[in-house]
Parts: structure tokens; C-alpha cells; sequence
């Protein structure tokens, strides 16, 4: 569970702290551009170099920095609990005159307030661990440490973190991208869900028993579906198949062919059973509600905030009344900005002084930073 | 209960939300206060049966409450 996420100088983000530590499910409200995706965009740099991308210019660039750069560095800290260890992971970043990309000013890696290892610029430092002796090495400053550095084993504290960060899922879904086609298998699947037939082949495989997960979740919302199939179509690609029945009839469908919503419904149920086959994840889903019809969205949300409460953390972003009116003021935070030249600033709901239906009150504008009691 | 349309026939089949024609439970909360509730009540519940229960927006008081009951609700199943 993620105790604290702190970001500093990142476009709209600037000293911001996320009020996340204690709530299983997280609701992140606010008018557009007050900074809900950006927030999407912190926990998907961070996921970035845990999934390996470590060159600083295929995370950031200048233009994130916050007003178009200040001199201050760029910051990311993020700590989480795993496995009754606290683990804290900070990065920063500058820009200094004369430089075309920004380069890492500092980063380590601590577990239970230990140094696993720090960094400060090119200088990594390697604490002592295990039978391995402490070491120091020198790393191109474009390049972040994190992923590659060498684990020894599965219980490695350095492997537990990355290997959580990695597998967290950051979503913004595509459903007209997603065909249900693969070729590989993963756990860790793309920001669109493009890749959503290797996905599923992926929690499948690490676990079998997600089916029963899976269509547990969707017989709730599709009575009449009969199973999916996932059958090879080549020599090395397989297609996802839906089947429907209803009394003695019965239609196969390819999977590109379901509607969009019930392509969101797919990567509901993969979430749900990813969760358990491979959990605790973090789940970052923004907009949960597009494409999905008004009397479903409440069914929908509960579902994930219910699979979330026995482990991992849930985190959604919407503008939906059903959506918003299906979390409480203590797990709901209001993101607002006075203007494109303040930064964003988050608040829990139960600050605000709401009077009568918080929806209503959304719609008068009544929710904001600026009325904050 | 009236004979069913082919178009609403239709939508259950495919997806299921709250279905009017079986046994459900229909929550209207007073105010804000009765929403929150009624969220954790739901988060509580088996997933099954919770599907077969639908939060309606906040009436707004009592009255309220009443009214709509009388109105939206009742004459229904009148």
C-alpha cells in the first residue's frame, strides 16, 4: 500500500503530496486540467524505470518541468509498504545550462529506513547486502540505477519493490485498440490496454485459477456468456474468442468485435483476478466509467473498490456523478489550481464544507481549493 | 409489471444491472450522509446480491423522499 507519493517541479505538480496512506480505494476529483492525469503520469515514470526504461530522456524532458524549468530539480518520492517493509524510492532530476536532456541528481532506494543503495550523480553506492560487500560504481547521470542493479534473489527487497513498481497497473483503455490478439505473454500490460490478449495470457499463466476469477466477474454483468477462448491462429499468435449462449443457441465472437464497454468489462475482470494471482497491485484507472452505460458505472466502481479492500490499492479519476457519488468525502481528493500559473493542489473531500448533494455542489462549482474552510 | 418490450428484453440479455423485473432494492438516501452509508453497506454484501441493489441520487430531506417514492416509485407498481 503506498504510503506516501510526493512530486516536485513536474508540470503542474509542485511540493505536491497525494493523501493516499490508509485508503484501499482513492478517487481523485477536480475540474479539467487541475492535474488528475499528471498525477497518472508520476506513477507511470516511476513504473517506467521499474519496467527497465532507464535513459532520463525516455521518462522526462524539459518541458515537464514545472513552468518550463525554475533551476529547482524535478523530484519523485514514493514510499510503500510491502510485505511488512516500508520501502522509500526518490529520484531527482536537473537541468543544467548547456544540457539538451536532464540528467539524475539523486536517487536512492531505502527498505525499513536502510539503504539499499543511493546515488548522486554519476556515483552510485551499493550498501552492503547479504554475503555482498559494499561497492561503488559510476553510471552515465542519463541513465536511472534502479534497473540495473542486480537483485540476488525473489526476497531480495530490491527485487520486491521493482517487481511491484513494474507490475502496477497505470490504465487509460483504448477499447477500439484492443483486439484481443497477442503474440508473447505479460503481466504488465500497456497504458491503452492494446495488449490485452497477451495480458490475459500472462495472469493465466502465473495462474491458472484466475479463470474462475474472471468469469465469476463477468457472468454478473454477461449471464449469457458460455467462456472465452485464447486458441493459437499461428505459429506463434493466438486471437481471444467470446462465446454467448442462450438456451440451445449460441455465437462466437472475436474479441475485437465486443462493444467498447464490454471491453472494459474484459479488463475489469483481468484486473479483479490479476489482483490475486499476482497482487498486491496498485491500479490506476482513468475515467473507469468512459464507455460504460449509466446504470452499470456504480456496479462497476464497487467492484473494483471491493477487490481492492482485502489487498492492493485502487486509485480512479472521474467526472461521472454515478462514478463520484459511489466513494465517501474520507476517499475522495480534490485536485485544483487557480490557473495554468499556480500548481495543483490536492485536499480530501471531508475539508470542504459540502452542503446538500455533492454532485449538485459539483455542478455549481461550490468544490473548490478556493472555498477551502 | 407490463409485458416486456423486445428493446428492454434485449438489454437483459446482454448486460445486467439492477433487473426490475426480479427481486431488488431500490436505496434513495435522504441526504449525503445516507449515501456514504449505503456505500460501505454495499461494499459489505456478497457481489452477487449487490448487483441486485441500485443507489439512486441524494433526494434531498425527507420529503423528498417521500415525494419521489409516491411519484416515481409506487405509482409503478400501482
Amino acid at each position: 500500500m503506498i504510503r506516501r507519493l510526493y512530486v516536485h517541479n513536474f508540470r503542474c505538480l509542485e511540493n505536491f503530496d497525494l493523501p493516499v496512506a490508509d485508503q484501499r480505494s482513492i478517487l481523485l476529483i477536480g475540474r479539467n486540467g487541475s492535474g488528475k492525469t499528471t498525477v497518472a503520469l508520476a506513477f507511470e515514470i516511476l513504473q517506467k524505470i521499474a519496467r527497465g526504461i532507464n535513459r532520463v530522456d525516455d521518462l522526462i524532458g524539459p518541458k515537464d518541468l514545472a513552468r518550463g524549468g525554475t533551476g529547482l530539480p524535478l523530484r519523485f518520492v514514493i514510499e510503500v509498504e510491502l510485505e511488512r517493509k516500508l520501502f522509500e524510492y526518490e529520484i531527482s532530476f536537473e537541468f543544467p545550462s548547456g544540457f539538451k536532456e536532464l540528467r539524475v541528481r539523486e536517487e536512492h532506494l531505502l527498505a525499513d529506513g536502510k539503504p539499499i543503495y543511493s546515488r548522486e550523480s554519476a556515483q552510485v553506492h551499493l550498501a552492503r547486502a547479504g554475503q555482498e560487500k559494499e561497492a561503488d560504481f559510476r553510471i552515465d547521470w542519463h541513465l536511472a540505477a534502479l534497473p540495473i542493479i542486480q537483485q540476488q534473489s525473489t526476497s531480495d527487497p530490491l527485487f520486491v519493490f521493482k517487481n511491484w513498481l513494474a507490475r502496477t497497473l497505470i490504465l487509460r483503455p483504448i477499447p477500439a485498440l484492443i483486439t484481443g490478439d497477442s503474440k508473447e505473454e505479460t503481466l504488465q500490460p500497456s497504458l491503452d490496454v492494446s495488449d490485452f490478449g497477451a495480458w490475459f495470457s500472462g495472469v493465466l499463466a502465473q495462474a491458472p485459477s484466475a479463470y474462475t476469477r474472471i468469469d465469476t466477474y463477468l457472468r454478473q454483468v454477461m449471464p449469457d456468456l458460455k467462456d472465452i477462448k485464447n486458441p493459437l491462429v499461428g505459429k506463434d499468435s493466438r486471437s481471444l474468442t467470446v462465446q454467448f449462449s442462450k438456451a440451445e443457441a449460441s455465437v462466437t465472437l472475436p474479441f475485437e468485435d465486443l462493444s467498447d464497454g464490454e471491453k472494459c468489462f474484459m479488463i475489469c475482470a483481468l484486473v479483479l483476478a490479476a489482483n490475486e494471482a499476482y497482487g498486491p497491485l496498485l491500479c490506476f484507472w482513468d475515467e473507469p466509467d468512459n464507455y460504460l452505460d449509466i446504470s452499470e458505472v456504480g456496479h462497476f466502481v464497487l467492484a473494483l473498490r471491493r477487490a481492492f479492500q482485502s489487498g492492493g490499492q485502487f486509485i480512479a479519476t472521474s467526472h461521472n456523478p454515478e462514478a463520484i457519488r459511489r466513494f465517501s468525502n474520507e476517499n475522495t481528493i480534490v485536485l485544483d489550481r487557480k490557473s495554468h500559473l499556480e500548481p495543483t493542489i490536492a485536499r480530501r473531500l471531508e475539508e470542504f464544507q459540502v452542503n446538500g448533494d455533492l454532485v449538485a455542489a459539483l455542478l455549481r462549482g461550490d468544490v473548490s481549493n478556493r472555498e477551502c474552510q | 409489471m407490463g409485458i416486456l418490450s423486445p428493446l428492454c428484453f434485449a438489454v437483459m440479455c446482454r448486460t445486467v444491472s439492477v433487473n426490475k423485473f426480479k427481486p431488488h432494492v431500490l436505496i434513495l438516501p435522504e441526504d449525503d450522509a445516507n449515501r456514504q452509508l449505503a456505500n460501505g453497506f454495499l461494499l459489505a454484501l456478497d457481489p452477487i446480491v449487490q448487483r441486485n441493489v441500485q443507489v439512486l441520487p441524494v433526494a434531498g430531506g425527507w420529503i423528498e423522499v417521500l415525494h419521489c417514492f409516491k411519484s416515481d416509485h409506487v405509482a409503478e407498481y400501482v
